[in-house]
């Protein structure tokens, strides 16, 4: 990868300086030169009673990091961008092992500004709300699938352009053979000055095909399935996209159409008959049209808002290669539907998207009846393929804020969760919650302030009822000293445990550092609806982030 | 006239989407020369994976496909084979599974398994889902063959021995890293208790578990060897008292050496 990018690096440099740098002169200055770090290291403390062991880590690695360190330059009306990613001992991309690789993440070249512009390298973008194609990084869920190839972007005037990008989803410090292709058209019409309407349509294409290897590969797998249960795979798939957003005074709407032609899809709990007669519950390839509905209205008057947001998913499953499982690979993005929470028990479970099939709706009314004091409710209802009960929350939380003195949040969220589904443990009862919370911060002064967050979960399934505290203490703007617990007051299966923390943050102008003794215990950690399983964990963790 | 300049294009671009359709792969083993190109499958289970009988299942689909030139060595352990089901009664996991486990790290999900631990071409792990197992047993299976192997086993069964002789033959020119055999004891048709969808069966018969290495976890260094050279070694194991004779498979592999430890061809036979 060194010389391969040295060389494109090169290349590109000369050939985009002599196309393209004429258009604007050299800044009198040079250019602007900045980076972005960002470490985390652990030290691993095995602990088998919360099933911290047996991974390399705790075996014998004892310490993991992870440091990315992100670099641009602008200057000839070009950005410049790259990125030094360093993995040791990570956990980060399979939770059970390490992986250990450094080396240039990602680099680009990017020239806006003028009519055309281009950028190339590794790439991030998404069409509409992503739902055909979306190419983003989350560090915390060892998500990076840009794309590296080449887009070009058209200008027509100021409320027009149309993009195209072609190239292969980046998949650690390689590619996957297959390749994506994509167009989009944005525009933008408001009605005036003085009018209260803007229209922004958009309307995206993708296609990926597939490459010889995953084709050949799917083939021989279905060869080996009965003549009910095969069918013939195509190498392209195409996936098309409408989406609108609508601005009406205090309304905005928004709608978006996703279409995916015939593509091959992993059912994880497919099923079919094998030679034997035999019914075989597990990984099945299927071949089906996808669509996906999206669409969201937020309205807002002074003292109350409301917004609503709903999805309706079926066959969409749309990967760079149909082998691929978990979270990588995927070339599309399907907005969660649910709400984001923060707290440690209010976020215990979290839905995770249902790429197969999902029809979900979720509302949130917000109120404020006097000037220091909010309400917000919110109410969350996701169902499966068959109107299968999937997931319900009810959230209703109240915020009171006394400038300079205190913010009281106390709130009370309740849960149906399918473990079934979400987690594919098969029996597992409907997880039922109700959880209670209070989040007090006193502000002595400019300086100082202490925190106290107070949760308890009520459970009869799966783990059984939780408490959480934490307290922290603030010494603006530099210190913040946390400490905190998480005990499973009453388990429904195992022992009692404390799962606490402790440790400090100090804050410096661009330079943020912390340490922290962690005793985590494990579970699916979720983002945007996109989960990943995170292992328990016993050690000490430091973070660091620092701006140049 | 703009209007059917459209649909004329609109019609010139559907038919440029349409492909020659594809065919599927059919099974077909290599006439002719003595060794086929066998193809090793490392399952990793436990007896906690509810996902894992569906995953045995498909091995045995496969196994029916390929006959002998698909080996399968299932080895129980991590995290879902410890603690086991408070119904198991035997110990399916062994220090050697954990050794394996240190080599090549735990897969991200059960079941997951080695195809002649290999990396495949778009692939960062070892390891591969139900989904990848039959695409890539016959691409492996497609292989000319570098090495042949025969198996000749004798046994005690009052001794709780084995006498294993394995005939290497170099059939092409190996190469300068150097190879190893790897010698397994397999053992099939076990009662124990096992976790799946519809909760724990005390009555499940496990298949294909790897019980010993007896050559070593790392294989056993093979003395460099010249073109259609043949060359024997003999191994002499013992087996546990509750292993039943009649199950126990000896299987054995020649492998390259770390850090990947790919399959070159392996090899399966009955004990009895």
């Amino acid at each position: 990868m060194p010389l391969r990018f040295n060389i494109l690096l090169t290349g590109l440099i000369f050939n985009t300086i002599c196309g393209f740098a004429q258009e604007e002169p050299a800044g009198p200055t040079g250019g602007v030169f900045n980076a972005y770090l960002s470490t985390q290291a652990s030290v691993f403390i095995r602990d088998s009673t919360i099933g911290a062991s047996g991974t390399p880590q705790y075996d014998h690695q004892l310490f993991g990091s992870e440091t990315w360190l992100d670099a641009r330059y602008t200057n000839w009306g070009l950005d410049f961008g790259l990125r030094l990613d360093l993995y040791q001992n990570s956990n980060l991309i399979n939770p059970q092992a390490s992986f250990n690789r450094q080396g240039i993440g990602r680099w680009f070249i990017k020239k806006e500004g003028s009519k055309l512009g281009f950028e190339a390298g590794f790439i991030y973008d998404q069409i509409g709300s992503g739902i055909i194609y979306r190419a983003y990084e989350q560090r915390n869920l060892g998500i990076d699938n840009a794309l590296y190839g080449l887009k070009l972007r058209y200008q027509w005037n100021d409320y027009w352009h149309i993009r195209a990008f072609a190239g292969k989803q980046k998949k650690q410090f390689e590619e996957y053979e297959s390749l994506i292709k994509g167009l989009a058209l944005e525009g933008y019409v408001h009605g005036g000055d003085s009018s209260s309407w803007s229209w922004a349509p958009g309307i995206g294409f993708t296609n990926r095909t597939l490459d010889d290897g995953s084709m050949n590969n799917l083939l021989s797998t279905l060869s080996t399935y009965q003549p009910t249960d095969q069918f013939l795979p195509q190498y392209n798939t195409y996936a098309f996209t409408l989406f609108n957003t609508i601005q009406w005074a205090d309304l905005n709407l928004y709608i978006e159409s996703a279409l995916k032609t015939r593509d091959v899809m992993n059912d994880p709990n497919g099923q079919r008959n094998n030679s034997m007669g035999e019914v075989i519950i597990g990984p099945k390839f299927i071949h089906k049209m996808g669509q996906v509905f999206y669409g969201s209205v937020n309205y807002s008057q002074p003292g109350w808002g409301i917004s609503v947001e709903g999805k309706r998913t079926r066959f969409f499953g749309y990967r760079t290669r149909p082998q691929e499982e978990l979270n990588n690979g995927l070339i599309q993005f399907i907005p969660p539907m649910s709400r984001q929470n923060s707290y440690r028990l209010t976020s215990f479970y979290q839905p995770a998207t249902q790429e197969l099939g999902e029809q979900a709706i979720q509302t949130e009314l917000q109120v404020s009846p006097a000037s220091n004091w909010n309400l917000t409710l919110h109410h969350s209802r996701i169902n499966g393929i068959a109107a299968k009960k999937l997931y319900r929350e009810i959230l209703l939380e109240s915020t009171w804020r006394k400038p300079d003195q205190f913010t009281l949040i106390a709130g009370i969220q309740h849960q149906h969760y399918n473990q079934q589904v979400f987690e594919g443990k098969p029996l597992a009862p409907l997880v039922k919650t109700w959880i209670p919370y209070i989040d007090w911060t006193r502000q002595y002064d400019d300086l100082h302030a202490i925190r106290i967050n107070l949760e308890y979960m009520y459970n009869k399934q799966d783990m059984g009822s939780w408490v959480s505290l934490l307290l922290e203490y603030s010494i603006a703007p530099q210190w913040v000293f946390t400490v905190s617990d998480m005990y499973n007051i009453k388990p429904v299966q195992g022992k009692k445990n404390n799962y606490y923390t402790a440790g400090v943050v100090y804050s410096r102008d661009v330079t943020r550092a912390g340490i922290n003794l962690v005793r985590q215990r494990a579970g699916i950690v979720c983002t945007g609806g996109i989960c990943r399983y995170e292992p328990a964990f016993n050690g000490i963790k430091f973070n660091l982030e620092s701006r140049f | 006239m703009r209007v059917s300049v459209y649909i004329f294009l609109f019609g010139i671009l559907v038919q440029a989407c349409e492909e020659v359709p594809v065919t599927l792969s059919t099974n077909t083993d290599q006439p002719g020369s003595g060794y086929s190109q066998n193809v090793l499958i490392e399952e990793y289970t436990g007896v906690r994976c509810q996902n894992c009988p569906a995953g045995a299942q498909l091995l045995e689909e496969l196994k029916r496909i390929h006959g002998n030139r698909l080996v399968i060595v299932s080895v129980h352990g991590g995290f879902f084979a410890q603690p086991t089901n408070k119904e198991n009664k035997l110990k399916l996991d062994n220090a050697d599974g954990e050794e394996l486990i240190r080599i090549f790290n735990q897969p991200q999900g059960y079941p997951s398994s080695m195809i002649n631990r290999k990396v495949f071409s778009g692939q960062s792990s070892v390891f591969l889902g139900g989904g990848s197992w039959a695409g890539y047993v016959d691409e492996e299976k497609k292989k000319i063959p570098s090495m042949g192997i025969n198996l000749e086993i004798q046994s005690d069964s009052a001794l709780k021995t084995i006498d294993v002789s394995c005939e290497l033959n170099a059939l092409i020119i190996p190469s300068s890293n150097p190879l190893f055999l790897s010698v397994v004891l397999v053992e099939n048709n076990i009662r124990d208790a096992q976790l799946g969808p519809a909760g724990v069966d005390t009555n499940y018969i496990h298949r294909h578990v790897m019980r010993k290495f007896i050559s070593g976890i790392k294989g056993l260094k093979i003395v460099s060897m010249n073109l259609n050279e043949k060359r024997v070694y003999n191994f002499n194991p013992d087996y546990a008292q509750d292993w039943k004779l009649n199950d126990l498979v000896v299987v054995a592999f020649v492998h390259y050496g770390s850090p990947g430890y790919e399959v070159l061809q392996v090899v399966e036979k009955r004990v009895k």
